[in-house]
């Protein structure tokens, strides 16, 4: 009991710390106006609550109704150097549950205009969604692997200044993350139980995501191959199984076709097929464009040294013939997401990668559970965890400043290199004393991302990441 | 459980819901919806936003990608201060000179009956902004300087 509670307390408390870490100074940093579809989106929310016209900003031409207008809030036009704003209604870009969910609360909170919809108001709701995820990744882990996996990968969710920074901002991709991990738990509990529930949840779900943004259809394609991995070929279980799952779900996603056309059938398809043949930009460059850039919006990188490991795991788990039930889970996610980003990808904006990022941890996380319990790739897993935490201790410290540890740094680590290779050919085993060092250096790290999170200030983003 | 019924009552239902909020939505925009309404939306300022009295604290930072239709608005104060901008003609409801100061006071929150209380003196395109000029049609890319008085300069350039 007490051993459960205090599981309990360090489950909430890194809860807690993910939703501080995100509160803080989070209506000025991403810079409001950096990205206006937060704006946007709120505008839409706002505008069907007060008069049920969704009026937004959209870039996509085949609006009957577009008008250029310079909406000051946070004093956008002060701060940054944006053009006028291309307003559109009925706008049809993406469905508008996001937009309810930010603009109803700028509503009840008591915006009346677009230019009460300032950062401070709106930007709250997605950081509470932000948090929750952070609880539904560690709830992953918790169900489908040990608590300690769980904890790993919260700290690392929770505190990545990149993840950090992304969280704040308006955009369906932050919705979208939710949706998918909560899928995923569904699914891993309705392969242990088959129960007709958990496949009830996983659809409503699923439906609901379509209606943050169209890539929403994610949840499909991972339930899709899910079951596939599950059964191991295409039978009849397997298409019962889908079939009533896409019972479910796309009557959901059919709300939003009701939604459109209540503003005229020809306005939603023109919209709808204009989105369809938006500049299509990321090409074959997108993979590595995709691992060697971690981007928040378009021109702003903040390199993560987390995601770039995390591809590598998840690459090595190609190589992997034989993998559990919630590894699979993993991979298939990520090849979900991954087809679903090259087939609507357009230009490269950072929120597009954002749904890869809590799946790229949980590889990661997972490439620890299974060498740390079962003792193998030791080697392997040490060199990971040196490199994430050398690239986080150089992003914190910088090369000058290094150097007075630079000979320890030299000499300790070909000499643990060393005595592990020595290990491996003598064929004894590693002593647990290696567990704690490379748990000790994933700690380190997240440390170390704190660290960094507390250095971000107005001036550090302008100097340094702008 | 029985998935075929659950299925068939499910869609009902769903289906049911949809054109409910079909026709729910047609109504409620018919009703609410209206083109004052939308300007209301778009042009009304903040409750909260900072009004100023210094017509140099702000500026509009664009350089809007419109060819030459443009205007540019140029505020010079008499502590060496100034605020300059460039507004998009398309983004400005009604093209007169009077009324883009207008907007340019909306967009900045400042009231505009300032410029004639303090007796700013505003020329446009290097004339004087009289009553007559300030209801007419402004040209494309041409400029607007307000100076706190008569006997300023432009700061950035040697003289007037």
């Amino acid at each position: 009991m007490i051993k459960k509670s205090f599981k309990f307390l360090i489950f909430i408390s890194i809860i807690v710390l993910a939703f501080f870490l995100r509160k803080k100074n989070y209506a000025q940093i991403p810079i409001p106006g950096q990205s206006v579809d937060e704006y946007s989106y709120s505008w839409v929310g706002l505008s069907l609550i007060k008069t049920g016209m969704p009026i937004g900003v959209s870039g996509i031409p085949g609006y009957q109704n577009q008008f250029s207008k310079y909406i000051n809030v946070d004093r956008l036009y002060q701060t940054l150097s944006s053009d006028p704003l291309s307003i559109n209604y009925p706008w049809m870009d993406h469905p508008p549950l996001l937009g309810l969910i930010t603009g109803g609360y700028a509503a009840i909170s008591g915006a009346n205009v677009f230019e009460d919809t300032t950062s401070l108001l709106i930007r709250r709701p997605i950081i509470i969604i932000s948090t929750i995820s952070v609880a539904l990744l560690m709830i992953f882990c918790w169900l489908n692997f040990r608590f300690l996996t769980a904890v790993i990968s919260g700290s690392i969710y929770a505190t990545t200044p990149l993840i950090v920074l992304s969280s704040r901002m308006i955009q369906a991709e932050n919705a979208i993350i939710p949706c998918l991990l909560l899928v995923m738990i569904f699914s891993s509990l309705y392969f242990r139980q088959k129960k007709d529930i958990w496949l009830i949840f996983a659809a409503i779900i699923s439906g609901i995501a379509t209606l943050f943004k169209l890539t929403g259809v994610v949840c499909h394609l991972y339930i899709f191959f899910s079951l596939i991995f599950y059964y191991q070929k295409f039978n009849s279980k397997l298409f019962k199984d889908f079939l009533f799952f896409l019972g479910i779900s796309l009557p959901i996603t059919s709300l939003f076709f009701f939604y459109g056309i209540s503003y005229g059938s020809k306005n939603f398809f023109n919209i709808l097929f204009s989105n369809a043949n938006r500049f299509y930009g990321i090409g074959p460059n997108a993979i590595i464009d995709l691992i060697r850039n971690q981007r928040l919006t378009q021109h702003k990188f903040l390199p993560e040294i987390w995601l770039i490991i995390g591809w590598i795991t998840f690459f090595l788990s190609f190589s992997k013939t034989k993998k559990t039930l919630p590894q699979s889970l993993i991979f298939i996610s990520l090849i979900s997401y991954l087809i679903v980003y090259l087939f609507f990808g357009s230009q490269p904006y950072g929120w597009y990668t954002f749904p890869f990022w809590p799946l790229l941890i949980l590889s990661l996380t997972a490439f620890f559970d299974e060498n740390l319990t079962n003792q193998k790739n030791l080697l392997l897993t040490f060199i990971i965890a040196i490199t994430i935490f050398g690239a986080n201790l150089a992003r914190i410290m910088g090369i000058f400043e290094f150097q007075k540890y630079s000979t320890l740094w030299r000499f300790l680590i070909p000499a643990t290199i060393f005595f592990l290779i020595v290990k491996y050919l003598i064929k004894k085993p590693t002593s647990r004393i290696l567990n704690f060092i490379i748990l000790a250096l994933i700690f380190g790290s997240v440390y170390f991302n704190l660290y960094y999170l507390n250095q971000i200030t107005l001036d550090f983003w302008w100097q340094n990441i702008s | 459980m029985n998935r075929k019924k659950f299925i068939l009552i499910y869609l009902l239902v769903s289906f049911f819901a949809g054109l409910s909020l079909f026709f729910s939505l047609k109504k409620y925009s018919q009703h609410n919806f209206s083109t004052e309404k939308f300007f209301t939306l778009t042009d009304t300022v903040a409750r909260v936003k900072d009004k100023t009295d210094n017509l140099c604290k702000y500026q509009i930072l664009s350089e809007p990608k419109v060819g030459d239709q443009y205007i540019k608005i140029n505020f010079w104060c008499q502590n060496q201060s100034k605020a300059r901008s460039t507004l998009s003609l398309a983004a400005v409801p009604h093209t007169t000179a009077g009324e883009i100061l207008k907007e340019y006071a909306r967009i900045i929150n400042f009231d505009f009956n300032l410029i004639t209380q303090n007796k700013w003196y505003c020329l446009i395109n290097d004339q004087e902004l009289t009553e007559t000029n300030l209801k007419q049609e402004v040209r494309p890319a041409s400029t607007i300087d307000c100076f706190e008085n008569k006997n300023l300069y432009r700061h950035d350039q040697k003289e007037l």
